[in-house]
């Protein structure tokens, strides 16, 4: 469902995408984790088409972000690390807006944005501007807005940031039930445990190159370690210095 | 202070110091446009000038008038935009969570956040004087010294100015309980209305030109020797650089020491005045208020004509609810309201008795209009992309093409330009009594200077996109607002001297008593026209298509 053939991205001299070659089939909830500045973000921009890449090829659902970007775009759904929406419009009319830009069926939006805020816990606020929702309502509502045109893949940076533990287990509920209903999910996240219990499978970046792919377990086997996928990724990411930074804060 | 200063330092060595070479050139490249712009001002003054200063007898009180209309029109420009920059520089700019929370003293933050909003709302304005004080300094025959003391004196003028602006923005803030934002910009854009009548009284540029209407030229030069608020800093430094130019060195002295004092003082009451009120307005302005507005789901857009697509409505649905829901747009709607009754009222007024007199106002009323859509672009339509701000990924990721998002930012511009520059052209027509064929002349033109100077806005915009301002008055003084003005100024003079080969042709026929046209020039004035029109549009679009893809936002 989402395929890269050496996907390379420079800002002049820097590389921050590295020659990146990836599978995700449908159905799969990927996890891509790396440490700050290793190109996570840049990777969901290249793949959902809020950057041209300076080399490379991308396809989503069979079709080349590239060349047919709106083909690709009306497939899929983003949710950015930073929910950023227009704060003098309401709930409701973000989503239609929303709505209207991926062309959904006014019908359909009437009878789905209803529901999709009963679901976030939103009804209350959905006549609210959205300058006044907290960070965490912000997420939900993008959320919203994403599932409202059902994509069939689906780019979370950093879905869970800024949400309570009850609207947490909700969407790790709803990421789940999407999978099993052939939704992809490529997702970017820090929070470690979430990606062990949700991924089937975890891709780990560093400065730009994906330097290890595969299960949790597969990681673990790599890494010759046991434990959880926080000891795996630090070793794997050769994050073991923070050994030193705890050795400067004690002294 | 040295500290937050620094910052400032940096900011602006990183700019220069990490542009990419296609960055340098086009700022390089626009910003040499923008100073062609100023030497054609410059040459242009230069010729008024000297023509004003020849008239026998009064010739030096017209310079002297001259002088005091624009320094008297720089002082309000500085003190309502400081006003409304302050707004946002003192209260709700993004920097100010994390600085007030340093162990800096408020006194020193507020002083250098004043200092940012003085610097800031007041260079533009500074530098479109300089072509009119260059023309007057060399018509007056001034060496180097009069340029110093231009800088000497400009500093306290200018300072003193956005000081009175800040303390008035202050004032509002303190006035009204919290985060009542609407209300304060409400009562600042009925003090920009005042504050345009007062000028329009002050500098009475209609009574300055009705020379033939006085009844005797005694009362003529009365009205001419008469100070232009006098009260004011414009005024004492219109007399200082007068005085300097007249080799009166005392009076320079005195000016330029009352210029300092009252600079010096009016920091100081404003330090004052902020060291009282300025923590406890920024921390009211923090508090979050509630608006709900109920519209039955699906009815959002529904006073959008069909015709148009299902996403160009919710994108034009989508400006339209936000514009009538940000009170920064209005306020500047009512400012540009109070700027087109100021426009309108010195159109009745002007003693308009020979046709030709007639005929010539008419037809540069064409270029009056012109210029005043492209100043209401510049205010809504330029920063249409960038007030997109962070949210801007919402159209990006959307199915759509950016002609789409273009096309509706276009649109959103072009349908309220097009109405402000016919109705205004109707009206200014209607008290000018013109002809039927200069009617159409001017309505057709605007309407098609309206498509293009929208284009050139969304264009522009495109092109120097900052989603990360909060503000529009720096948006629109960024050096990308700059120099789509310099670009739309240019395009609107130059529609205007093609069309000006039609005109004389019709005014020659109506002289002659017979018909002088050949199809020769109007076709060649109507190619002409096309082109310009296609390249000012189709320029700034393309380019600005490509940035917005290459960018990364």
């Amino acid at each position: 469902m989402i395929k890269t053939e050496g996907l390379l991205k420079k800002f002049q001299d820097v590389v921050a995408v590295d020659r990146l070659d990836l599978e995700v089939p449908a159905g799969e909830i990927f996890g891509f984790l790396g440490p700050n500045g290793a190109g996570k973000t840049t990777t969901v921009k290249l793949l959902t088409g809020l950057l041209k890449p300076t080399a490379g090829r991308s396809w989503i659902g069979g079709i080349d972000v590239q060349r047919d970007p709106r083909g690709a775009k009306k497939i899929m759904g983003l949710v950015p690390d930073q929910p950023y929406v227009y704060p003098h419009l309401t709930g409701k009319e973000f989503l239609r807006f929303v709505g209207d830009l991926y062309d959904v069926d006014p019908r359909r939006q009437i009878k789905r944005i209803p529901e999709l805020l009963r679901m976030f816990e939103l009804e209350d606020m959905g006549d609210e501007l959205v300058e006044s929702y907290s960070h965490g309502m912000r997420q939900k509502l993008v959320l919203a807005g994403v599932l409202l045109h059902e994509p069939k893949v689906l780019f979370l940076d950093e879905p869970m940031v800024g949400l309570d533990p009850k609207s947490a287990r909700l969407v790790k509920d709803i990421f789940q039930e999407l999978s099993k209903g052939g939704v992809t999910i490529f997702m970017c996240t820090h929070v470690l445990e979430i990606a062990e219990k949700l991924c089937h499978r975890i891709g780990i970046v560093e400065k730009g190159r994906m330097t290890r792919i595969g299960t949790v377990e597969e990681l673990r086997s790599q890494s010759q370690r046991a434990g959880s996928l926080e000891d795996v990724f630090l070793r794997l990411t050769g994050g073991d210095e923070y050994r030193a930074l705890l050795k400067y804060l004690a002294e | 202070m040295i500290f937050l200063l620094r910052i400032q330092f940096l900011k602006l060595k990183n700019w220069l110091t990490r542009s990419t070479t296609g960055e340098t050139l086009k700022t390089g490249g626009f910003a040499l446009l923008g100073l062609l712009f100023l030497v054609l001002l410059y040459f242009g003054f230069v010729r008024v000038l000297s023509a004003l200063r020849a008239v026998e007898i009064i010739g030096a009180l017209l310079l002297l008038k001259i002088l005091s209309m624009a320094f008297l029109t720089t002082f309000f420009m500085i003190v309502f935009s400081s006003a409304l920059a302050a707004f946002t520089t003192l209260f709700f700019a993004r920097d100010l969570s994390m600085l007030i929370h340093t162990p800096l003293p408020h006194r020193t933050l507020f002083f250098f956040k004043s200092l940012e909003t003085a610097v800031f709302s007041s260079w533009m304005v500074m530098v479109a004087l300089v072509p009119f004080l260059g023309a007057y300094g060399r018509v007056t025959g001034q060496g180097a010294g009069f340029y110093f003391l231009l800088m000497g004196l400009g500093i306290p003028f200018a300072w003193t100015a956005s000081a009175l602006g800040i303390g008035l923005s202050m004032t509002l803030m303190s006035v009204f309980p919290a985060r009542r934002v609407r209300e304060v910009m409400l009562t600042l854009a009925i003090l920009i209305g005042t504050g345009l009548f007062l000028w329009a009284r002050w500098a009475a540029p209609a009574r300055f030109v009705r020379a033939d209407n006085l009844e005797v030229i005694i009362q003529y030069i009365a009205q001419l020797e008469a100070p232009t608020a006098p009260y004011l800093p414009s005024w004492w430094m219109s007399l200082a650089v007068s005085s300097y130019a007249a080799g009166r060195l005392g009076e320079v002295l005195s000016y330029g020491a009352l210029l300092g004092a009252v600079a010096v003082a009016a920091g100081a009451l404003l330090v004052a005045f902020g060291e009282r009120a300025y923590y406890s307005g920024w921390a009211a302005a923090q508090e979050g208020g509630r608006r709900r507005t109920v519209t039955p789901l699906g009815r959002e857009w529904r006073w959008i004509p069909r015709f148009f697509s299902t996403r160009v409505r919710a994108l034009l649905g989508k400006d339209f609810a936000i514009f009538r829901r940000d009170s920064n747009q209005w306020s500047q709607l009512l400012m540009l309201m109070s700027i087109v009754a100021v426009y309108l009222i010195s159109i009745r007024k002007l003693p308009l008795d020979t046709p030709y007199l007639r005929g010539l106002v008419s037809f540069l009323n064409i270029g009056m209009v012109g210029f005043v859509l492209a100043s209401v672009a510049l205010r809504f339509v330029f920063p249409e992309i960038s007030l997109e701000g962070r949210a801007w990924w919402v159209l990006r990721a959307a199915p759509m093409s950016l002609w789409s998002v273009l096309g509706g930012k276009f649109l959103s511009g072009f349908l309220p330009l097009s109405v402000v520059g016919v109705v205004l052209v109707w009206v200014s027509n209607a008290f000018l009594h013109v002809d039927p064929f200069v009617v159409w002349l001017s309505n057709g033109t605007v309407f098609v200077m309206a498509g293009a100077l929208a284009g050139m806005g969304v264009g522009f915009g495109a092109l120097f996109p900052r989603f990360n301002l909060e503000n529009i008055a720096q948006i629109q003084t960024s050096a990308g607002g700059m120099i789509y003005m310099v670009a739309a100024l240019f395009y609107v003079g130059l529609t205007l001297s093609l069309e000006a080969v039609i005109m004389r042709l019709y005014y020659y026929s109506r002289v002659a008593g017979r018909s002088l046209w050949s199809w020769e020039p109007v076709v060649l004035v109507g190619a002409a026209l096309l082109v310009v029109n296609l390249v000012a549009v189709a320029g700034p679009l393309l380019m600005g298509k490509a940035h917005l893809e290459r960018a990364d936002i």
